[in-house]
């Protein structure tokens, strides 16, 4: 399974530069452990178990089961017990259903479904971009553009509204989170090139 | 009578003007986030913490407190009516609850809903009252290896009963471990995993990491799931239940009360496995099984009842010893710890106000619930219909801003974002926060215990077996992470595999 194999080389990767980091911190004694003692233990059991993950996951077939968005191998399994699938279903993955609603049990696999994924993740791009670019400016710009401006974003990149919408949105967003913390509460926000 | 004589101080103390105030914007926050599904209690309590700082510090966790038992109000209420749990305790509401809405009888449900949550959770409140005081007594005893092996203990429970396989949760919680030993060394004062950023010196705040891992990452995660349902639309009416109706859930209740309050004091169990251990026991005890499932109010009467209880007898492991067993309560411990409150054996003898008062808001907040509740499904359903792109901006709005006004420091909002993005790809991945927030909060404490007792010890490790109370935690805790290679081997690796099968 490519994905748990990825996941399980990442915390492998993860433990040998943290354990070497570690060591280096030094480990001291039994009679007095050093700063890198306690990360080091840790460390070193993030790497065991990653490793007996990384090995399973060699062993085993891919999987296709892409619904829910925790694709993991374990989601994949048929229920052990003799109880009722959605039992089962609930309670391996609650936060599942959270999302997808007591209806949304089985998994509708299908070209279409892959199509909106891959414009589900950009959309996430958009988010993530949107958000760093938003701490990168947010001193220099300040915070009532800078909000408006990421709102915008959200808006028109992430939601698809309407210029109309994305803009008197944006801008009322805006102005009201100025008003209350920057104003009302002076939570000392940046003010940025906008001296007010 | 004198813990009845604490607990009426304690409600005289939660009456005072201000608390009420903070315990109403709780229960009402509360409600919220349980009504909509792109947010828990955990990512609510997440964006308040900043807000620590500049309140007063019984009034605060009042309102904290009032968010968590308020999400289990408004859970029930997307259950029965969208047929999406709004949290995952009322998951197992959607069955009977939704199937009830659908035959006309939504105000029943809601209205029977809410009298067994404040059922449940008063009797959980009095048993809280009697419990915590005398387990804070007993954790009196306890020295650094006592606590080195509870700390542990309580991160095995946490890992044991996660949610997805137990590698991935102790992976987690080492994780938090980890992340908690960045900045300066306690004892030596040297820099760990700093990186020489002055940013890192002390340390990864909790505020900018559970913002990230609770609020950003459930956006994130959200943007890339399917829709929500559809919003009932018909007039809901007569949301009290008849007599008929209370005759067939007054036993679910009080069944669901006390397997709320047992499940829920377990260090590892939560308010899920209450709802859904009741629904089970509610079933094998019913003279027609057949009727779950189809609109039976037993359903809908018992998990209720039970997961308010165990959210309010949850609190007794924070309160008496000081271990938090999952995410929102490890919230609260930090929240605590930000207001000097050292959660543990002697919270409850230095902070006694603090203690009694969190009780007696409890009460009321359950009280305001049912009250306010009933009469406001109306808002509550308007409240569902906001579409989730005028919500998500506001909830990263709010994140950024909990960031940067905690500290004045750009560099948490970064910190919000890589937690967020690692969070979203936890989740995908199927790694839950909760265990890696505990290692977090617990990570520093175990540190210093288990540093201590290797002193105390002159460097043995048999100090966790040889003195009772630990060599009991660690016994538990081994035994925890041992059973699933226990069962590989008495039952053969085939076995194992047919049933996986």
């Amino acid at each position: 399974m490519k994905k748990e194999f990825l996941a399980a080389g990442f915390w492998l990767l993860f433990s040998a530069y943290t354990s070497l980091e570690a060591l280096r911190l030094g480990l001291g004694n039994g009679n007095k452990p050093g700063p890198g003692f306690f990360p080091f233990g840790a460390a070193i059991a993030i790497g065991i178990i990653a490793l007996s993950r990384l090995l399973r996951a060699r062993g085993e077939t891919p999987s296709t089961n892409m619904a829910g968005g925790s694709v993991t191998n374990e989601t994949n399994k048929a229920p052990r017990s003799k109880a009722p699938r959605y039992l089962c279903e609930i309670l391996r993955s609650p936060s599942t259903l959270l999302r997808q609603g007591c209806g949304g049990f089985s998994s509708p696999s299908s070209s279409q479904q892959a199509a909106r994924y891959s414009a589900k993740e950009n959309k996430i791009l958009w988010a993530v971009g949107g958000l760093l670019a938003y701490a990168l400016f947010l001193e220099s710009l300040g915070f009532l553009l800078c909000t408006f401006i990421l709102n915008a974003l959200f808006l028109k990149a992430v939601a698809g509204r309407s210029w109309l919408t994305t803009l008197s949105f944006a801008l009322s967003v805006a102005l009201a989170a100025h008003l209350i913390f920057n104003v009302a509460l002076r939570a000392q926000l940046p003010s940025g090139i906008l001296t007010f | 009578m004198e813990t009845l004589d604490l607990l009426a101080q304690g409600i005289l103390t939660a009456a005072a003007p201000v608390n009420l105030l903070y315990g109403f914007i709780g229960v009402l926050l509360g409600t919220m986030v349980g009504v909509l599904p792109g947010l828990g209690p955990a990512g609510a309590i997440a964006l308040l913490l900043p807000l620590a700082l500049h309140a007063p510090p019984l009034s605060y966790l009042i309102m904290l407190f009032g968010i968590t038992y308020g999400a289990q109000y408004g859970g029930s209420i997307t259950s029965i009516l969208v047929n999406i749990p709004g949290e995952a305790s009322s998951v197992i509401t959607c069955l009977d609850g939704y199937a009830m809405a659908r035959q006309g009888r939504a105000g029943p449900a809601l209205g029977i809903a809410a009298f067994g949550s404040f059922i449940g959770g008063t009797f959980a409140l009095f048993g809280l009252a009697y419990l915590a005081p005398a387990l804070a007594e007993f954790g009196l005893h306890f020295g650094p290896p006592e606590y080195a092996a509870l700390m542990f203990f309580g991160l095995t429970a946490l890992v044991y009963l996660a949610h997805g396989p137990m590698d991935k949760a102790l992976i987690m919680a080492f994780t938090g471990v980890l992340l908690a030993s960045v900045g300066l060394d306690p004892v030596t004062g040297s820099p760990r995993f700093t990186f020489n950023l002055l940013l890192l010196r002390d340390g990864v705040g909790l505020t900018p990491l559970v913002i990230g891992l609770f609020g950003v990452s459930e956006v994130l995660l959200n943007l890339s799931q399917a829709d929500g349902g559809e919003v009932f639309q018909k007039k809901i009416t007569g949301l009290l239940p008849t007599r008929s109706d209370w005759k067939e859930s007054a036993a679910p209740i009080a069944r669901g009360s006390i397997l709320g309050f047992i499940i829920g004091a377990i260090p590892g169990l939560n308010v899920v496995i209450a709802s859904f251990a009741s629904y089970a026991v509610e079933k094998k005890f019913s003279s027609q099984p057949e009727k779950f499932g189809a609109g039976a109010i037993a359903g809908v009467a018992g998990p209720e009842t039970a997961n308010n209880a165990a959210s309010a007898s949850g609190w007794i492991p924070l309160l008496s010893l000081g271990l938090p067993t999952g995410s929102v309560t490890s919230l609260i411990f930090g929240a605590l710890m930000i207001h000097g409150l050292a959660p543990g054996p002697l919270f409850i003898k230095n902070s006694p106000e603090v203690f009694w008062g969190l009780l007696g808001s409890m009460y009321l907040g359950n009280v305001m619930l049912v009250i306010l509740n009933l009469p406001l499904i109306g808002l509550w359903i308007r409240v569902l219909k906001i579409p989730y792109f005028a919500l998500f901006p506001l909830i990263i709005l709010f994140s950024i801003i909990g960031a940067y006004t905690a500290a004045g420091n750009i560099g948490d909002v970064f910190i919000v974002i890589l937690f967020g993005v690692a969070g979203y790809f936890m989740k995908k991945f199927g790694y839950e926060p909760a265990p890696l927030v505990l290692g977090f909060v617990l990570g520093p404490l175990l540190e210093t215990a288990i540093r201590r007792s290797m002193i105390m010890s002159r460097g043995s490790a048999a100090i966790f077996f040889q003195r009772p109370i630990a060599a009991a935690f660690m016994g538990l805790a081994l035994l925890m992470l041992l059973s699933p290679l226990i069962a590989k081997r008495r039952l053969g690796r085939d076995v194992i595999d047919k049933l996986e099968a």
